[in-house]
């Protein structure tokens, strides 16, 4: 799923450019804290809300988790609500909006396939658990976690008064409310190097290592909120692509087959943001009327 | 390295515990693990205690257990489910730092498992998933118990299985 992906994505990013920039530490977050922050954070009871922005559709999943194995989460797009969601251990129930297929809405029924496994792999279709689980697990421990140890790790103080900041990069707005920011930047794009072989079979880690700016909001020593944003330039890189593959083409007497062009991926912003209530969120089964096997699950 | 008795679990549920057996321990250790410690039930499978003389025996010196018992969980005649409980020798769980800790547990779980453990803290426990012969393996420490659940790889309940297991208070 794209959150995942994003992680990836920011371990490339987050340790090459800024493997330069060690000479200053003071304004970077000690391993201690590191450390203590995921580990409050990550397997906490927490509420959480996962918003994504890609090509003017935006998507959200908001909801709670009790412990790692109950939570609860409503899935919505473009503002309307598309299900509810609850999962209890191995059971996984959901409440549809509006009908699809033949599951009818308006009414709990628990999905025959359970709750999403443990290593199994997930199916990916809209209705698969794979949504919210993503948002559940956004802090996973895990490879996952190893993945954002390392984003945090070259993350940056964010502070407008200093003499490194740099307005252009600033791509996030205040929040104030979320505790202490840090920031980390994209490296730089330089398409001669990353298409000189032709177009990378990981050609969307690579982008984002070039384009993917993230934020980190820290606040009572736990995660209060994370920001990304994929801003990268699509008509440039599609051209960029265009090129490479001409000169490659060229080369070996040939023409450019223009259906060898992956899809540029577009620009896309995404924000969670993570509260810890005092009382822990409960998690409980909804009485469900049928058990159902969901399409795409 | 020492080796670690908990494989006993695995090695057990892929054939040997078949039918239930009289319960031994490990042989000249002194008895730590309660035999009465799982009740005849646990999430509806039937509950039997095992021989585990001969891995024991083959483990010998070299484990972080003076003594350990390990249950089959059955439905029917049909094997589920084992639990392994030992109890870890005192240098193993002496007094130490939490990042000790963390890091001896690590330890421990990464020469059971076969896959990648994933921590998951379920109330205040921290319990570690990973899997063995294709069986997925859920590990806890209570102190001086390390627990060791192995389910079938079929089998439906997993976590709630492991729920009642964790309520278990040695």
């Amino acid at each position: 799923m794209r959150g995942r992906a994003a992680w990836a994505a920011a371990v490339v990013i987050f340790s090459l450019p800024l493997a330069a920039c060690t000479g200053s530490t003071d304004n970077s977050l000690s391993a201690k804290q590191r450390s203590d922050f995921l580990d409050a954070s990550v397997h906490a009871p927490r509420q959480f809300v996962f918003q994504r922005e890609l090509g003017g559709a935006r998507s959200e999943v908001r909801g709670a988790v009790a412990d790692d194995y109950r939570y609860q989460a409503e899935v919505a797009a473009g503002g309307a609500l598309l299900y509810r969601e609850v999962v209890v251990d191995d059971r996984r129930f959901v409440k549809l909006d509006k009908p699809v297929a033949d599951v009818v809405a308006g009414a709990w029924v628990a999905d025959a396939s359970g709750a999403p496994g443990e290593f199994a792999r997930r199916a990916v279709g809209p209705l698969s658990g794979g949504a919210v689980l993503d948002a559940v697990r956004a802090l996973e421990a895990g490879p996952d976690a190893e993945l954002f140890k390392t984003a945090v790790k070259t993350a940056r103080r964010y502070d407008p008064k200093s003499s490194d900041y740099v307005k252009r990069n600033d791509k996030f707005p205040p929040h104030s409310e979320d505790g202490v920011r840090y920031d980390a930047l994209p490296g730089a794009y330089q398409p001669d190097l990353l298409f000189r072989q032709g177009i990378p079979p990981n050609l969307e880690q690579r982008l984002r290592a070039a384009f993917l700016y993230a934020s980190f909001w820290f606040k009572d020593g736990r995660i209060t909120r994370i920001e990304t944003l994929f801003d990268i330039d699509v008509k440039r890189v599609a051209q960029d692509m265009r090129s490479a593959l001409d000169v490659q083409a060229k080369a070996t007497g040939g023409r450019l087959d223009p259906s060898t062009l992956p899809p540029t991926p577009g620009p896309y912003r995404e924000t969670y943001t993570f509260q810890y209530p005092k009382d822990p969120p409960v998690v409980t089964p909804p009485a469900a009327t049928a058990t159902v096997r969901l399409p795409g699950s | 390295m020492k080796g670690v008795a908990a494989l006993f679990a695995v090695a057990v549920l892929g054939g040997a515990c078949t039918q239930s057996a009289r319960l031994t321990t490990v042989a000249g250790a002194e008895v730590k693990v309660r035999a009465d410690l799982l009740p005849t039930e646990l999430a509806g499978l039937a509950v039997t205690p095992e021989d585990i003389t001969k891995q024991a025996k083959e483990a010998g010196g070299h484990s972080y257990f003076t003594d350990s018992r390990l249950w089959a969980l059955r439905s029917g005649t049909r094997l589920r489910a084992t639990l392994q409980v030992g109890h870890l020798t005192a240098d193993a769980f002496a007094s130490r730092t939490p990042d000790d800790v963390l890091a001896f547990e690590r330890q421990i779980v990464n020469q059971i498992g076969q896959a990648e453990p994933r921590l998951r803290v379920l109330g205040s426990r921290r319990v570690y998933v990973t899997s063995g012969s294709e069986q997925p393996l859920y590990i806890w420490f209570t102190g001086s118990e390390l627990f060791i659940l192995s389910m079938a790889k079929d089998y439906g309940e997993p976590r709630g299985l492991l729920r009642q297991a964790l309520e278990l208070r040695p």
